[in-house]
């Protein structure tokens, strides 16, 4: 299916054309990040059931009502500072559920009367995050790779719920304005008349807002060797994200040979990954092991992450046993033979991407939302392919030193807490 | 739709379900074995779902390759195909998805995991460890954890009435030979279905098929089947767990029909109505008034009657009986008319999320084994007008004989601080 990326200075837009689908899938997605306060946290998670709230014609009964009723959904959420809006129809009803979008987005109603509501439902749900321990571990990691300031910390869950029951309608009303005003990454699948249409409505929505310039927070801390670690009594195992933070870029010429080693120490979702084969096959101590980069865009500087999960009395020696093979990468490198299958199983990857329209799409809007062309998405393919074995372990050698990592883990921790603490002590 | 075709494989009945799906360069193969939970005994639970881990461990084919991963991951590691396994109530389903060139040594693993299986207890305690780590992950999950007991508690002697992972303690008491038995009894060519679908010709596919799998031969015995009614239930059933927690949790159990009658559609739009949305019933009396933090409830398909429940998270400090009373004096309450544009837009939903979810090979197998191990899977293209079909009467009907003292069972979670 042909592909194109369109971009303009306050939008790209991103189309895979399937005139035989019926139906259609588009994305939008907004960065708005530019300081993050408590307050900006709070009014984040709270914007997505706001802006679903109805408009200045329709209650917000009424709005879900009309879209539900097209058989399509409209779902918005806010991740990283990034505001999602996914819309997804059968072809025959995309052309009225992109009216009740632009309905939502030009004439929202933050009405004060849905505001105590919100309140109240956010409160209740960041109560029930507190037991969420494999969000809780990933949040400690981050908050030792990342300053108070940078979209990647997290607020102390009960110091948000004060700034939920503390803001106002003009806070989510600002936030709106930076939503329309910033620029819009777009992707869509669909048969060609569609695309058009949903390129005709970008235009018409950004020439209303003209397009601010901010400034963005970015605070990356140095890598530390410790354990950051939380008690959630409730759980049965403890999770963990072990991870570090890497000085670069998305477009620093190490990112992909170092994506290409953490794909072959812990390839996400496969039994591939050396971790998977060593910790959990071999050694019994996990149902589940993997790794990736993450965090990273064309300004800002992203980290490595183990992510998995022990029984508390098999806790030290799970992470022993991690940490063997992190190790080992470190001190050995990837093999030849290595290099030569996981080229064959990253190029596999994205043949089986043609299995699906929806796969295609989010590949792509992932692509877009970093700022690559067509041509820059087809030479980091071909740089993959081309990678040396040097290269990789160059940057392995470079960035994963063991004694740079942190151990972030929240789960009934405290009859182990003791052993893990002085485990990172002694990694070197 | 459906445009899939059944053959059989006259040497040992397998089953073949192909459906075409040109110009992609991808095909899902996927080998479901009509054994899962329902055919375990009691001290057994959780059998059929080790023995899916099993069969990702060498076999005997692989052995005498030298494969010391497994034949199923080594395929994985020199191709990057995506595979995996799951296991169910009246089902264990195993799937790759790959480059179509790929077709014929997915079918060589498949063939040669239906008869060469390796079970030791040397092979078996590290994957019982991570069966133990995974049971734990599930169990950490107050929901999961009250979901288990309602289920012993709604079902007093169909097999229903345990989880698929089955319980800790049987987990640990597995021997080698437990499974082996297991696995004679049921992994089978006539206890089989294996769906082809993707970009190939059916001619290609079958002579792969035939190749492969044509010269297993069905064990003489019969396949053991429990046949078992499940006793009247004469009253309401209750399930209480405390664990040191702040989730806070009452869920609602009701026994709704099998999958994939009319009822079971029904049901699923009447869960739909109650808890799906913002505009659901129960979100906007529960969640949009403060006093639970979620609600969510749908049936999930089994080939005869079982256990669904309306789940809640309840908000710090609400009492679970005031929401219990609150939850079923509302659903008491509701007519036909409070119901119906709720039915009208759940419909559109179902039927705009069955053209998504045929819109990839993974996908329309994920869909069609459910189909399979109801043992109706000509069902599978009749969904949409049976979906079309269902009145607000019928929904209406579904609740009011749903929610009755004698076809409830209900569970607090109570978290303890």
């Amino acid at each position: 299916m042909k592909q194109h990326i369109h971009t303009e200075a306050n939008y790209s837009l991103a189309t895979i054309v399937a005139d035989k689908s019926r139906t259609v899938t588009a994305y939008i997605t907004v960065d708005i990040h530019k300081e993050h306060t408590v307050a900006d946290q709070a009014v984040q998670i709270m914007y997505p059931d706001a802006l679903l709230s109805g408009t200045d014609k329709k209650d917000r009964e009424a709005f879900l009502y009309a879209t539900n009723l097209l058989g399509g959904s409209v779902g918005v959420s806010v991740s990283g500072s990034c505001v999602n809006i996914s819309i997804k129809s059968t072809s025959e009803t995309f052309a009225k559920l992109l009216k009740l979008v632009e309905e939502m987005l030009l004439t929202p109603a933050f009405p004060n009367t849905q505001l105590q509501r919100i309140r109240d439902t956010v409160t209740n749900e960041l109560h029930e995050s507190k037991e969420d321990s494999r969000s809780i571990a990933h949040e400690e990691l981050l908050n030792t790779i990342y300053g108070a300031g940078d979209r990647k910390y997290s607020y102390d869950i009960d110091e948000t719920i004060t700034a939920v029951k503390r803001s106002a309608a003009k806070q989510l009303r600002s936030l709106h304005t930076d939503v329309l005003t910033q620029a819009w990454i777009c992707s869509i699948a669909a048969p060609q008349a569609h695309c058009d249409l949903f390129k005709k409505f970008i235009q018409k929505t950004k020439r209303l807002h003209s397009l601010q310039m901010t400034t963005a927070i970015h605070q990356q801390k140095p890598p530390k060797k410790t354990a950051a670690l939380k008690d959630v009594p409730s759980q049965q195992n403890i999770d963990f994200s072990i991870g570090a933070p890497l000085p670069f870029t998305l477009h620093h010429p190490d990112y992909i040979p170092l994506s290409f080693a953490i794909t072959v120490l812990a390839i996400p979702g496969s039994f591939a990954g050396r971790l998977m084969d060593t910790v959990r096959a071999k050694d019994g101590l996990t149902y589940g092991i993997y790794g990736q980069l993450e965090g990273f865009s064309g300004t800002e500087q992203g980290y490595w992450r183990i992510m998995t999960f022990f029984a508390p009395d098999k806790a030290t020696q799970g992470l022993q046993a991690t940490f063997r093979e992190i190790s080992k990468l470190y001190k050995k490198g990837i093999t030849q033979d290595e290099l030569d299958k996981f080229k064959i199983i990253l190029s596999t990857k994205q043949t089986l991407l043609g299995d699906s329209i929806a796969g295609q799409l989010n590949n792509l809007h992932s692509y877009n939302c970093h700022g690559f062309t067509l041509q820059e998405i087809e030479e980091r393919k071909a740089k993959i392919t081309s990678l040396t074995l040097k290269e990789v372990n160059d940057a392995v050698k470079l960035y994963l030193d063991p004694a740079t990592l942190t151990i972030g883990g929240a789960g009934p921790i405290k009859a182990v807490q003791k052993d893990i603490e002085t485990f990172i002590k002694s990694v070197q | 739709m459906s445009g899939v075709e059944e053959y059989v494989l006259k040497s040992n009945g397998l089953r073949v379900l192909f459906h075409h799906r040109p110009e992609t360069g991808v095909v899902t193969s996927n080998i479901t074995y009509l054994v899962g939970a329902r055919d375990e005994e009691r001290g057994e639970t959780g059998l059929a779902h080790m023995l899916e881990h099993m069969l990702f461990k060498p076999t005997t084919f692989d052995i005498k390759k030298g494969i010391t991963a497994g034949g199923a991951i080594q395929f994985e590691r020199d191709t990057g195909c995506s595979l995996n396994a799951n296991t169910w109530k009246d089902r264990t389903t195993y799937y790759f998805s790959y480059p179509t060139s790929h077709l014929p040594r997915a079918m060589e693993i498949e063939a040669q995991r239906m008869t060469g299986v390796v079970l030791t207890d040397k092979a078996l305690d590290p994957e019982r460890n991570n069966v133990l780590s995974e049971f734990d992950m599930y169990n950490g999950d107050p929901g999961f954890a009250l979901s288990v007991q309602m289920c012993g508690t709604a079902f007093h002697s169909h097999p229903y009435g345990h989880e698929t992972i089955g319980y800790r303690e049987d987990i640990e008491d597995y021997t080698a030979k437990k499974l082996e038995r297991f696995y004679r009894n049921y992994y089978r060519p006539d206890n089989a279905v294996l769906m082809v679908i993707g970009d190939v010709d059916a001619a290609t596919a079958l002579t792969h098929i035939k190749n492969t799998f044509g010269h297993i031969q069905n064990p003489a015995t019969p396949i053991p089947r429990f046949s078992i009614k499940e006793p009247k239930q004469e009253s309401l059933r209750r399930v209480f767990i405390q664990r040191p927690s702040t989730t806070n949790i009452l869920s609602i159990g009701y026994l709704h029909a099998g999958f994939p009658s009319e009822q079971w559609i029904a049901g699923v739009i009447m869960a739909d109505v109650l808890t799906a949305g913002p505009e659901s019933i129960l979100h906007r009396l529960l969640v949009d008034t403060g006093k639970a933090s979620g609600v969510e409830g749908s049936p999930e398909p089994s080939s005869e009657k079982n256990l669904g429940a309306i789940n809640i998270s309840l908000a710090q400090g609400v009492p679970h009986t005031e929401i219990e009373h609150l939850v079923l004096a509302a659903i008491q309450a509701l007519s036909a008319k409070d119901i119906d544009s709720l039915v009208k837009k759940t419909k559109a939903k179902m039927l705009t999320s069955e053209l998504f979810s045929r819109q990839s090979s993974m996908r329309i197998a994920a869909e069609l084994t459910e189909y399979v191990s109801s043992g109706n899977w000509e069902a599978y293209g009749k969904t949409p007008d049976l979906l079309r079909s269902v009145t607000t009467k019928k929904v209406l009907d579904c609740m009011r004989e749903s929610f009755i003292e004698n076809n409830m069972t209900i569970g607090h979670f109570i978290g303890k601080q």
